[in-house]
């Protein structure tokens, strides 16, 4: 019986993009039609930050038609994919020169399941995908090469198979759950009966806050989640007043995160004449890119607060060129911070929502209509709710206190 | 095409990407956009400054003259500040408009056109940016406007 080991990622957040890439490959696989090279790794690429990983499988241009398969040959592909796995660790793919994939699709009649299995290239024995992984669990004896065997794509998810090079019974497999929809990644072991290995637990490297970066990427977190009563500082910093006084806000907020046993404690409230940032340029508002009006304000204007409180500050309106936001939790690395408006429009949660995205949060499906982090600032049925998922995110932030 | 619904929610988004919009809206969708720009909502015209910028040049040219005049500011706001989205060339066009919004009575207005301001050549932009300087009745409008005109000088 082989060893399996499995890292398991969240794919609701990709679940359209996997099923969309699905579907198109199922038709060009069931006419025999060429198919693109990255479409394999679009899921590594985009969680990794990884550009130029993108381009080097695009100039490895589509597998074409065999008699019996699909071919695929090119300059070699030699990516190192960071902050995966625990401890940070780094993956390694390797793509050789030369691939051969044969495909299958299950039920025949009105297929739902692709299965690509990579062959062995003709001419010799190094034209194969490789992923290099470092630091897994030590006693499981496994080394740190695999070869990438198999890719099964169903509506459920993409679970890639990897087979330790030489070491036929050792399997790492990578499965992009389709329902998964925290954002905590676990691993686990099947097969395994020696010592006892904790399970290990990854968020997206976006998430932990420290590890840099944007969109993606994994980095550990192997601590369980704190127990009990958990507080965050809030320094509340005014350069125009808001409609909804920061009393309102920080009670609508505490009584969101209630249910999740969180606290937001209003530790400071300051009120800045700064009229050149009243309409703060927010840019892009993506997280950890900030404008230079932001890391300004952010880091000159922070009396009170220590490096885990985070500072809100509001503002009359915040824009860019493509857009007007009326919240914004970009902030630069280390300065934990965020910006909101405070028209009269809005409702009192946005401090709350914009706050979850510093505690780790990303939005969810606007269909999801009274959840807090739906990318809209209205609820089917007010206040707003978190799920477990998104509690459980939260207490893990590096921000939350014993209170 | 986009359904006037789909458009209208994510201009009211808490932190709308309007790029990401552009690239599934097109030329089609520019009569849906432009009739936004008058929408009661002030954030819903705002955004659809904004987005008409992305989508269709010559429709975004057209309905500026009144954007720049709407009543609130925010939507003055979006409209100086989507200008960031044209070449110089096309700038220098237009520079009556851009010095239309150096007049304006709202100093963030002044100060947003006033940093796309200064990359134009128009005499006219060029004085009302050096005459600004002097006299903006904001300091921090003056600052900036100084900073930005002196490695030109």
């Amino acid at each position: 019986m082989p060893i399996v080991y499995e890292i398991k990622v969240p794919g609701r957040p990709f679940k359209e993009s996997m099923d969309a890439m699905r579907h198109r490959m199922i038709e060009r696989t069931s006419v025999h039609d060429p198919i693109p090279i990255q479409i394999f790794f679009d899921y590594f690429r985009l969680t990794a930050s990884n550009q130029s990983l993108g381009d080097k499988l695009r100039a490895r241009g589509t597998f074409v038609p065999t008699a019996r398969a699909y071919r695929n040959q090119g300059n070699l592909v030699d990516e190192i994919i960071r902050d995966i796995g625990p401890e940070r660790r780094q993956m390694t793919l390797y793509i050789g020169p030369i691939l051969n994939v044969e495909t299958t699709l299950s039920p025949i009649a009105s297929p739902d399941t692709l299965t690509f299995e990579f062959t062995q290239a003709d001419e010799n024995d190094g034209n194969n995908i490789v992923l290099g992984v470092d630091e897994l669990p030590p006693e499981l004896g496994f080394g740190n090469t695999f070869v990438l065997r198999r890719i099964i794509w169903d509506p459920t998810g993409t679970r890639y198979i990897a087979i330790e090079d030489g070491v036929s019974d050792h399997q790492l497999e990578i499965f992009v759950d389709a329902a998964l929809e925290d954002m905590i990644f676990l691993s686990g072991i099947r097969g395994f009966t020696g010592a006892i290995i904790n399970p290990v637990r990854m968020v997206p490297m976006a998430l932990a806050g420290q590890c840099g970066g944007c969109c993606g990427g994994f980095c550990a977190k192997p601590k369980p989640a704190p127990q009990g009563e958990l507080c965050v500082n809030v320094h509340a910093k005014i350069l125009v007043p808001p409609y909804h006084s920061i009393q309102e806000q920080v009670t609508a907020t505490n009584g969101v995160y209630r249910a999740g046993k969180l606290t937001i404690h209003l530790a400071s409230v300051e009120t800045l004449h700064l009229p050149q940032f009243e309409d703060l340029d927010v840019g892009t508002c993506v997280s950890n890119t900030v404008t230079a009006e932001q890391d300004a304000l952010f880091r000159q204007f922070r009396a009170n607060a220590g490096p885990t409180d985070v500072c809100a500050y509001w503002v009359r309106t915040m824009t860019s060129n493509t857009g007007n936001t009326i919240g914004c939790a970009a902030h630069p690395p280390g300065v934990p911070a965020v910006a909101l408006m405070g028209a009269s429009s809005m409702t009192p949660w946005v401090l709350a929502h914009e706050i979850g995205h510093v505690l780790g949060l990303s939005h969810v499906d606007p269909s999801d209509g009274n959840n807090l982090m739906r990318p809209i600032d209205s609820f089917s049925n007010p206040p707003p709710v978190l799920n477990g998922g998104q509690i459980d995110t939260m207490r893990w932030s590096e921000l939350l206190f014993s209170c | 095409m986009l359904t006037q619904a789909a458009i209208i929610s994510e201009l009211n988004a808490i932190e709308p990407n309007l790029s990401r919009l552009a690239t599934t809206a097109d030329r089609s969708d520019a009569s849906t956009v432009e009739a936004l720009t008058a929408h009661g909502e002030v954030r819903t015209r705002a955004n659809a400054v904004t987005l008409i910028s992305l989508i269709d040049p010559m429709t975004f040219w057209r309905v500026l003259p009144r954007t720049l005049k709407d009543p609130d500011v925010l939507v003055r706001l979006q409209s100086v500040r989507a200008l960031e989205n044209f070449t110089l060339a096309e700038l220098e066009q237009h520079a009556d408009l851009v010095e239309l919004a150096l007049k304006d009575a709202d100093s963030g207005v002044r100060k947003y056109i006033a940093r796309t301001a200064v990359n134009l050549s128009a005499s006219s932009v060029r004085q009302a940016l050096e005459s600004m300087a002097a006299s903006d009745p904001e300091q921090f409008v003056r600052d900036e406007i100084s900073r930005s005109l002196r490695p030109n000088r």
